[in-house]
């Protein structure tokens, strides 16, 4: 028998794969260690997008921890990461979010700019898990390679929930160019970040 | 690249992040139902796409929600599974059997030092029942699936209803924990049906915890791997 135990160490996508499986039979524990590690980066997701909107922002990621909880088989670990399964689902309630609420009333529009985004709204010095940080920063180095026409028509989507022909009328340009545009900056973030996964 | 091809992954690539309207909406959910599902290059462009769009989340700022978020999601989270009643055991039992009559678990048979697990037959059942009715007997959750002991028994029980299949090629691997030593005690799959029911012929007195891991199937058990479930002995 060995006589002491090796590290249990595993990499954060298992931590997130083992604790998903708990979450799929109804443990509770793993949805709040599944809280721990994602809120923080959620709600500034959801925050951003919605411009700053506190009670939407924390209504969005309340949205999304429930459907996880309710629906834990949408995410397939075959298929990738939870990382990015769980952003993506908080993404799109927040731009479902934003969309519904400028069919409701006028939305000031937030100008489309090239300032970088880090930094840009106000995070209360917030610190990640380290993993996640490790990936943002990975992440923000390529969007700052990306040239600055592609990296606006990727923010006015993204960020600011607009679509590609909303974006076309904003800026000016053909929706071709547009989707040109995107196209080729997601392509190249691919190409960066499929490296460094 | 084709101009075809290049014209599907512009329209992708606007898919992924919820940019379509209209005519490109329409053309990109019909080719999500016709082409993509037969198309290795468009399956890879939208999964790798799709996970672009949730690693741009990291973009933002992260922030820590207020303190009352929480508690009001607990407040709101349903069970999902009721594993603490004796009852369900014997449901369990009885889906048990008919797996057992239909070719057995599944499960691999492996003696452990000191420490077996042992695929239940049809009459083991019974004696898990027995063990859970038992006056002092306690029931603790791992993972999707509970453990089973009585305070003076020699050996415990753990059973699931809906424990997930470990990824393919890989088996569950059960260890005992006590301290800075660790003992294997055998390897299983669950059912087809998630079901699974073991008895752990090991006092857990004895030990601090039982740790469940993910690993090679096959492979020698030499050191825990990768934690799948973990609970107090």
């Amino acid at each position: 028998m060995p006589d002491r135990p090796s590290p249990i160490a595993t990499s954060d996508a298992d931590v997130d794969v083992a604790l998903h499986r708990r979450l799929v039979a109804g443990d509770r524990a793993a949805f709040d260690e599944l809280y721990g590690r994602y809120a923080k980066a959620a709600y500034g997701l959801a925050y951003r997008v919605t411009g700053g909107q506190a009670v939407s922002a924390q209504d969005i990621v309340h949205d999304a921890f429930l459907a996880l909880w309710r629906a834990p088989d949408a995410f397939d670990e075959r298929r990738g990461s939870f990382r990015t399964f769980f952003l993506s689902l908080v993404h799109h309630r927040a731009v479902d979010t934003i969309r519904r609420e400028t069919r409701l009333r006028s939305r000031n529009e937030r100008a489309a700019n090239l300032e970088p985004l880090t930094g840009e709204d106000p995070a209360e010095g917030v610190t990640d898990a380290a993993y996640l940080a490790v990936r943002r920063r990975e992440v923000r180095e390529a969007l700052g390679t990306l040239p600055p026409e592609q990296r606006q028509v990727l923010e006015m989507a993204y960020f600011d929930g607009k679509t590609q022909v909303e974006i076309a009328e904003a800026l000016g340009i053909p929706l071709g160019t547009v989707k040109t545009r995107t196209f080729a900056a997601l392509r190249k973030l691919r190409a960066q970040l499929e490296e460094t996964e | 690249m084709s101009d075809e091809h290049a014209r599907i992954e512009e329209l992708l690539a606007g898919y992924a992040l919820d940019g379509l309207a209209g005519e490109d909406a329409a053309d990109a959910e019909a080719l999500l139902e016709h082409h993509v599902p037969g198309c290795l290059t468009c399956r890879s462009t939208l999964r790798a796409f799709g996970a672009i769009r949730g690693d741009l989340g990291l973009v933002a700022d992260p922030m820590s929600p207020p303190d009352t978020l929480l508690p009001r999601l607990h407040r709101e989270l349903e069970p999902r599974a009721r594993r603490r009643n004796p009852a369900r055991l014997a449901a369990v039992a009885a889906s048990i059997v008919l797996v057992v009559g239909l070719g057995g678990l599944g499960l691999t048979r492996l003696d452990g030092d000191g420490a077996t697990l042992t695929q239940l037959s049809a009459a083991d059942i019974g004696q898990a029942l027995e063990l859970a009715g038992r006056e002092g007997a306690t029931m603790n959750d791992i993972g999707p699936a509970t453990e089973v002991s009585a305070p003076g028994m020699d050996h415990f029980y753990v059973y699931g209803e809906t424990v997930p299949a470990p990824p393919p090629g890989e088996v569950y691997r059960m260890w005992l924990v006590r301290g800075e030593e660790f003992r294997y005690v055998g390897d299983f799959l669950p059912a087809p049906d998630g079901a699974v029911v073991l008895r752990v012929d090991a006092d857990p007195d004895d030990w601090d915890r039982v740790v469940v891991t993910t690993e090679t199937a096959g492979s020698a058990p030499t050191s825990p791997g990768a934690t799948a479930w973990d609970a107090a002995a």
